[in-house]
């Protein structure tokens, strides 16, 4: 265990937040902000679904926590480090959040493996992390493991691309497992999958980020996910937050409504 | 039947396109007029052919062996200058790329470095190089290097900027430097195309270097500019059977390599 996760698991034990925003906003187009005054916490430790209709604005608040996407206003303090000193800072900012894909966003040319052990460039480590033909041995054999962990160490050696998309969103979990951040977001990860599949890989998700002891900020669309998932769920709409509050007594109907 | 009347076959063009057309057939008549080409002489220069390609047959096999050493200089001064034009197009790629570059000024300065490459022709390119570094295959190299920087730098570039930019996303997520996200994301979608384009570039320096050699600059293009001065025409045939053959090995095995790799 690092330092850094260490500090992860102390903010945790101290009940700490590991992801405080105030008062965000992000247009688009000018005087139409997609939304506005966007202000929670998420305690380090803790798993929260972001839910909201399409055009609520759930993926660009998600890409304006590693500033992907860069907000109007507001703050976002990840962990005491608010990322907008350097590109340097935000490096490393940015090297503590791991980021799940909706489409995986996969190398489809190179190997499974080698995808995995790109998600050791957040540690800073040149051109060792650039592929599995110039990672030393130790890295390559984290990365299986890594593959191994979400069932996949069989295709370690195949084609990205020749991959289906439940195996390549697992492969994009084991990147982020091998990243080893303390916060994941995670941007509708099961929505490119068919219903089977997209269960599976959110169970597989929600088990490995438990295990691990990871913050994870989901969006997602489907309800049953967000119920059995997350601690808490958050609703946005109409340019702020519709709903915040403990998965536990929030029923099916308590949500629909905000999708009619 | 529709009630709808069909579009007609062609639009009638309106005042500015018409004077526009009128235009350029002028300008393309008067490139025609302005170079000499007149039905007579094509008529006058055709037994003048027939006498050339009857003085060229049956070609000479006296000089054959220097011929294929020539011909094996050529193309190994068409390999070099090839490969080394493709390793510098890729920094030059990356500089001259606006999603990749480190600053619009560099993409500036570098487009038009490239573009200076590619306009000034080889030939103009390898006389410089023999002024710089004298006669011999050196020059050669320097010419088709610069010519080749010219041709793949801007196709590189291209080729990486159509990139998708999902895993480019991923790796800017979590905090992976420029050199990264281009070596480990980039680079490797952008390599069919790359590929394609330096078996291009190949084919192309091999045409190319066979010309360099009449200025000066090695290769088999002072055997051919010799002969041809000599009028040793069947002497000449010899060396532009070879130079045909060489060429169409390099883009046989070109083609070959493009199905297979890609």
């Amino acid at each position: 265990m690092n330092a850094y996760t260490q500090s992860f698991e102390l903010a945790a034990a101290q009940g700490r937040a590991a992801i405080s925003i105030r008062g965000l906003q992000k247009s688009f187009k000018p005087g139409h902000p997609v939304f506005s005054g966007v202000s929670f916490d998420i305690a380090a430790g803790s798993t929260v679904a972001l839910l909201g209709a399409n055009g609520t604005g759930k993926s660009t608040l998600l890409r304006c926590l590693p500033r992907l996407i860069e907000p109007d206003t507001g703050t976002i303090d990840i962990l005491g480090d608010f990322p907008l000193r350097s590109r340097v800072a935000l490096k490393a900012v940015r090297s503590r959040i791991g980021f799940i894909f909706q489409k995986h966003n996969l190398v489809g040319r190179v190997s499974a493996l080698t995808n995995v052990v790109h998600g050791a460039q957040a540690r800073g480590l040149g051109f060792k992390a650039w592929t599995q033909a110039f990672a030393p041995q130790v890295m390559r054999q984290e990365a299986l493991s890594c593959l191994a962990r979400v069932g996949l160490s069989h295709v370690a050696g195949q084609r990205a691309d020749s991959l289906s998309g439940g195996q390549s969103q697992r492969v994009a979990i084991a990147r982020a497992l091998m990243q080893n951040p303390g916060i994941v977001l995670a941007d509708e990860p099961a929505a490119s999958l068919d219903p089977q599949a997209g269960d599976e890989v959110m169970q597989l998700f929600a088990i490995l980020m438990r295990e691990e002891k990871k913050t994870v900020l989901f969006t997602s669309h489907n309800l049953d996910h967000a119920l059995a998932f997350a601690d808490r769920i958050i609703v946005i709409g109409k340019g702020g937050i519709l709903l915040d509050a403990p998965t536990k007594g929030l029923k099916h109907s308590d949500l629909r409504i905000f999708y009619v | 039947m529709s009630e709808v009347d069909l579009p007609r076959r062609l639009e009638r063009p309106n005042a500015l396109t018409f004077i526009l057309l009128v235009v350029v057939a002028a300008f393309v008549l008067a490139s025609f007029h302005q170079s000499g080409l007149s039905a007579e002489k094509l008529v006058r220069g055709f037994p003048a052919l027939g006498r050339l390609v009857e003085q060229m047959f049956p070609p000479s096999i006296e000089r054959l062996p220097q011929v294929l050493t020539m011909l094996l200089q050529t193309f190994m001064m068409a390999v070099a200058g090839t490969l080394l034009g493709l390793v510098l197009s890729v920094p030059f790629a990356i500089l001259s790329a606006p999603s990749f570059s480190p600053h619009p000024v560099l993409v500036w300065l570098t487009r038009g470095l490239v573009a200076l490459f590619r306009t000034v022709p080889d030939l103009v390119w390898a006389i410089v190089f023999v002024i710089a570094v004298g006669l011999g295959p050196a020059a050669g190299v320097l010419a088709l290097m610069v010519d080749t920087i010219g041709f793949a730098a801007r196709f590189f570039a291209e080729a990486m900027e159509e990139t998708d930019k999902g895993p480019r996303e991923a790796l800017t997520a979590m905090g992976a430097k420029r050199s990264g996200i281009i070596f480990s994301a980039v680079i490797p979608q952008a390599l069919p195309s790359m590929i394609n384009t330096s078996l291009f570039s190949l084919e192309k320096a091999t045409r190319g270097s066979v010309v360099l050699g009449l200025v000066g600059a090695g290769g088999i293009g002072i055997e051919l500019k010799v002969a041809l001065e000599m009028f040793d025409y069947d002497q000449a045939a010899t060396t532009i059977i070879a130079i045909f053959i060489l060429v169409l090995i390099v883009e046989r095995a070109s083609t070959w390599i493009r199905a297979r790799v890609i």
